[in-house]
């Protein structure tokens, strides 16, 4: 089955485009209609838990804390009626934020940069090329993943502790690095796995009629298939964005002093021992989800169609 | 090494002024002793002496360290020598003397000190900040980094840090964790400093609180902030509910486990659909902590001999107890269910949805809230709680043990307890604080009668705490869940036994 | 040179860096975690070399071994299809090329981006038994109330039904995935006459296969790996019944102290991982479409 579609990809594409935009014309409106009904009903489900943070972020520490009872407090708990804008400020300036924030940004931008480049050059190779040990290579790649990270993050956190290091106790902890380091060799299996699974659905011909050209086996990384994905590289960025932003084991391992850490550690030290500052910490992680949401909402424009039929068309 | 007494401070350019013209009437007392040549020689001299090094030196180091000054003494000294190059034999003598006013000057470290709380923090983080203050004025020479991580990771991130030789110098550790922790090789042993520092009197210590300190004969902390679990009740929904004071049943010896159960049953009320308006209590403390309380109550425990004892919550008096708190939630359905007792207790007392709360005696948190404290009922066999310190402790590898201990000496002081209890709401750990702490908490914390507060800690116990702590909790907590959810007791505690007393197994060798 | 040689050297020269970190980051880590599964390791003492009894213990001595083992695997078969094809459902409609779409993707994706803890209180909420969403729901279609994470029965489905909110990453890697689909096979579909079903069955599932296949790979190897919201939720209970793997490995690592069994539970794990894994392999082979040949 898979074959008898993939003989026939490139053919018909002009008639086809013309019938499609003439069905999209004749579409009766209510079927649009009920998409976004559906559509907007799902996302008010899924929606739920953000507004739920940011209303409990509006409240005092005693109304956070009680059980609603009943569905109806349920939702009017979604609606602060008293809104305290001032845990905002509370949350916000006791605490160095800005500084936190400087960090946070510096190994987000350090780390994802790093997983792109040095991910995708491995993914590229284990997708397109033939190489002696690469069957080798791969499963051992995958199955890195399978150990869980609790166990090898106390001998890494050795190895960066014991190795002479810049930071002021000699070593590399309690400094940065320690988080950007890893994603600048590859950045970790499970993205070298994503990208490799897109580099595979990329037409092969496409590398084919470049190298007829004399490009050699890096421009046809650089120039055809980097190109041609868009959507997995975005997909990667928001990822590696989101994990290293909201990140909290990591961190809490490698650093210690209070100037070092990152938002996500920072956020922790709102829970206590038997008590938490259930306002002050959703005011704070509401406003940490911000720059994720925008980072998502404006990668998302490399998700467009047509991003890899551009590419085909200059076949 | 002690600092002499203070007795008034002088600015370093007084002094100087002071040494100037005390050095000239020397020299005139010189003049007058004797000898006009060496007069003559001693004027010249002083002239140089006083813009010179040696008497400005003296004078700065005297003034640095705070050292109480006789004014003319330091002249005459400064005056004898300069007349040295003159009298040779009453040179050396003075020189000597110099030398002994001179103190070396403590090398400047740094010592790093955690807990799991932010400095930012209402209560503990105002104490923590404080004694950091108080500690570094009296230690000049001292820099105190302080540190935190949150409570839920906190004892991973210390031992990954000893791990790595670089755990904090001084930390807080909590209580029931701490044995393994010392066990593991992680404290430095405080016996020693304990001794040799007069004014810490460890004597003064509630005794069982230091019981969780002691591991293989050896002291290895102090206990630090701590608290009892006590009743803490709604006295507006008692009133409604037509249930008496709690302490004035108490008072007359009607506080028992048959008028707990009433109360509870009265608090308690449910709407049509029979879900739970109002609920007697929260969770009756079927976790290990709570269940304690209840088989000491009943005269029973879980272990028959602290550390190295054998399960026996399976015995007649431990199943009665557990049976007792199980049957609050699964038959009269008077105590919260685990999904009601999720949220926060402080909260649902303060908002009249639960009656009572067992909770710790002193909570800084209840500030405002319609609340009194008292003391939890008397069972068949004692009217007793659990009381439970944490602990403060030494890195096994400081560089510092003097320096640390002096930060937790200062911070355990008579002063520094009765503190914790006015800013952070824990209860005091020391004898002689007992009664002061109801002063302190009077009318604070919604507590109209702190003297139970005093009586709770004294009545209260700590548990046996050994380095299979949490191996022993996580075994019974799921048990004890299952009891509650309708398993027979009698059954389920009997095949415990044999896991709990595998898990203490090496203890007894 | 020929042009296998100058393939080969270009491909070494790629995977570098990677091979350089694995070495490094990871071949090390898992290197000593190994060496640790055959010792008594307490963090600060010495490493004392014990021979296969830690392997021997899990076997025999351990039962929350097999308790934790249990849950895993139910969490994991059971759930790991549900959200995978959940996850490509919500990605469909959201491939499409509707008006204000983006703000949609935002929208939808937005339960992966809470942080945990946010999330973790407001399923409580939800699962309570008295006043919960959940029983709300199930009360207007005639279906008695639950315990939910309450309950010994319903702890397992509950945690299934929550980690179905988050497959907002799923639902993103499917989404980039439908976006590589040509239009133009669609266009040549339907001008053969096929449904959108059948559109979905003959040209949408076979072309994104790959991307179906690494969402179940990765999702295994997660679900297996199970552990925050347990932690944070339950702690392991109601009666051990959310007991999952990890987290009974992380007891014995930092509660415990005992660091060298830790290890073997993970080694454990990573074999028990390695073979559903193997199979995964092993049966992609059927339904797997690549536009190259692996090798």
């Amino acid at each position: 089955m898979p074959s008898r579609v993939a003989a026939r990809r490139g053919t018909g594409t002009d008639n086809a485009v013309r019938i499609k935009s003439l069905l999209i014309r004749v579409r009766p409106v209510s079927y649009r209609v009920l998409a976004y009904a559906a559509m907007i009903a799902v996302s008010l489900v899924l929606i739920l838990p953000l507004l739920w943070l940011f209303a409990a972020s509006l409240k005092t520490p005693q109304l956070v804390g009680a059980t609603p009872r009943g569905i109806g407090e349920f939702f009017a708990a979604l609606v602060p009626t008293d809104p305290h804008f001032e845990n905002y400020v509370e949350a916000l300036t006791k605490r160095p934020f800005g500084l936190w924030t400087r960090n946070t940004s510096i190994v987000v931008v350090a780390a994802t940069v790093g997983t792109l480049l040095t991910g995708s050059m491995a993914a590229y190779a284990f997708a397109r090329l033939r190489f002696r040990g690469k069957r080798f290579l791969f499963t051992t790649t995958l199955s890195t993943l399978m150990l869980p990270f609790i166990v090898t993050m106390v001998p890494q956190f050795l190895m960066f502790a014991k190795v002479p290091g810049p930071s002021s106790a000699g070593n590399w902890t309690d400094t940065l690095w320690p988080l950007i380091l890893p994603h600048w060799f590859g950045g970790g299996a499970f993205f070298i796995f994503l990208m490799r699974q897109f580099f595979m659905t990329i037409p092969v011909e496409l590398d084919e009629a470049a190298r007829m050209d004399g490009a050699g086996f890096f421009r046809c990384y650089w120039q055809i298939t980097l190109p041609l994905s868009g959507p997995v590289l975005a997909t990667v960025t928001i990822f590696s964005f989101i994990s290293n932003w909201n990140e909290f084991l990591a961190p809490l391992i490698y650093l210690a002093s209070r100037q070092n850490q990152t938002l996500a550690l920072g956020l922790q030290s709102f829970r206590g021992e038997f008590s938490t500052d259930y306002h002050l910490l959703m005011a704070a992680s509401a406003t940490m989800t911000v720059p994720v949401l925008l980072v998502f909402f404006f990668m998302q424009r490399y998700f467009l169609r047509g991003f890899v039929m551009s590419g085909l068309a200059g076949r | 090494m002690k600092m002499p007494f203070k007795k008034r401070s002088i600015g370093r350019r007084t002094l100087l002024r002071y040494s100037v013209a005390g050095g000239a009437a020397a020299s005139f007392a010189a003049a007058l002793g004797g000898c006009g040549e060496t007069q003559v020689v001693t004027e010249t001299k002083i002239q140089e002496v006083v813009k010179e090094v040696p008497v400005q030196k003296v004078v700065t180091k005297i003034v640095k360290e705070e050292v109480p000054v006789e004014i003319e003494k330091v002249v005459t000294k400064t005056v004898k020598e300069v007349v040295v190059e003159v009298q040779e034999k009453v040179v050396t003598k003075v020189v000597e003397k110099v030398v002994e006013v001179e103190k070396p000057k403590p090398q400047a470290l740094t010592l790093v000190f955690s807990t799991w709380w932010p400095l930012e923090m209402v209560g503990h983080g105002v104490y923590t900040q404080k004694y950091i203050d108080v500690y570094q004025a009296k230690y000049p020479h001292v820099t105190i980094e302080y540190r935190n991580w949150p409570f839920g990771e906190y004892h991973t991130k210390l031992l990954t840090q000893a791990a790595a030789g670089t755990a904090p110098d001084v930390f807080a550790y909590s209580g029931i964790f701490f044995p393994k922790f010392v066990k593991a090789g992680g404290a430095y042993p405080i016996d020693e400093l304990v001794r040799t520092d007069a004014e810490f009197e460890i004597e003064d210590f509630v005794e069982q609180s230091l019981r969780l300190s002691v591991v293989d004969g050896r002291l290895w902390g102090i206990p630090h902030i701590g608290n009892a679990w006590a009743v803490l009740y709604n006295q507006q929904v008692l009133e409604e509910a037509g249930v008496e004071d709690i302490n004035e049943m108490d008072a007359a010896g009607r506080w028992n486990w048959e008028t707990h159960l009433e109360a509870l049953q009265k608090i308690t009320t449910r709407d049509d659909a029979g879900k739970a308006e109002r609920i007697g209590m929260n969770d009756p403390g079927l976790n290990v902590l709570g269940i304690h309380s209840w088989a000491w109550q009943n005269g029973g425990n879980l272990l028959n001999q602290p550390g190295l004892g054998e399960f026996v919550l399976n015995e007649p008096a431990g199943v009665a107890a557990v049976e007792w708190a199980a049957d609050l939630v699964r038959n009269h359905q008077v105590a919260a269910s685990p999904a009601d007792a999720f949220g926060n207790s402080y909260a649902e007392l303060n908002n009249g949805r639960f009656g009572l709360i067992y909770g710790w005696a002193i909570y800084s948190r209840v500030k405002g809230f319609p609340v009194d404290v008292a003391h939890p009922p008397s069972g068949p066999a004692a009217q007793t709680t659990v009381f439970h310190p944490n602990t403060l402790g030494i890195a096994a590898k400081t560089k510092f043990p003097e320096e640390s201990w002096n930060l937790i000496a200062l911070q355990l002081s008579k002063q520094g307890d009765l503190d914790q209890t006015k800013i952070m709401g824990v209860i005091s750990r020391r004898k002689s604080n007992l009664l002061k702490m109801a002063e302190v908490v009077k009318g604070q914390f919604g507590i109209g009668h702190p003297e139970v507060v005093a009586q709770v800690i004294e009545n209260g116990r700590t548990f046996d705490v050994t380095e299979f702590q949490q191996e022993i909790g996580n075994a019974i907590t799921p048990v004890l869940q299952q009891i509650r959810e309708g398993d027979d007791a009698q059954t389920k505690l009997d095949e415990l036994k044999p896991v709990v007393d595998d898990i203490l197994a090496p203890r007894r060798g | 040179m020929s042009l296998r040689q100058r393939e080969e050297i270009a491909a070494y020269l790629l995977v570098a860096p990677w091979v350089l970190g694995l070495l490094l980051f990871t071949a090390f880590p898992m290197g000593a975690s190994l060496a640790l599964s055959f010792s008594e390791w307490n963090f600060l003492g010495d490493i004392k070399f014990v021979g296969l009894d830690n392997y021997r213990a899990m076997f025999t001595r351990d039962r929350d071994f097999v308790v934790s083992l249990g849950n895993t695997a139910y969490y994991t078969f059971i759930g790991v299809p549900l959200h995978t094809a959940f996850a490509l459902l919500l990605a469909l409609p959201l491939s499409s090329k509707l008006k204000g779409i983006r703000y949609f993707r935002t929208a939808w994706y937005v339960p992966s981006v809470t942080p945990a803890v946010a999330s973790a209180i407001l399923w409580i909420l939800i699962y309570h038994p008295d006043f919960g969403l959940a029983n709300t729901l199930l009360g207007l279609v005639k279906v008695p109330p639950q315990g939910w994470i309450f309950d010994s029965t319903m702890a397992k489905p509950a945690f299934i039904i929550m980690s179905m909110w988050s497959v907002g990453g799923q639902m993103i890697i499917f989404l980039a995935g439908l976006q590589g689909v040509p239009q133009e096979l669609y266009d040549a579909a339907s001008i053969d006459g096929a449904g959108r079903l059948r559109q979905f069955r003959h040209v949408t599932l076979p072309l994104i296969s790959p991307i179906t296949f690494f969402n179940l790979v990765i999702g295994l190897i997660g679900s297996f790996q199970i552990f925050t919201a347990a932690y944070i939720m339950t702690n392991g209970g109601p009666a051990n019944q959310t007991l999952f793997y990890v987290l009974h490995l992380y007891r014995n690592a930092f509660e415990y102290l005992k660091f060298g069994y830790a290890s073997t539970l993970a080694w454990g794990l990573f074999v028990i991982i390695l073979f559903f894994t193997g199979l995964q392999f092993l049966g992609a082979k059927r339904w797997v479409y690549y536009e190259v040949k692996v090798d």
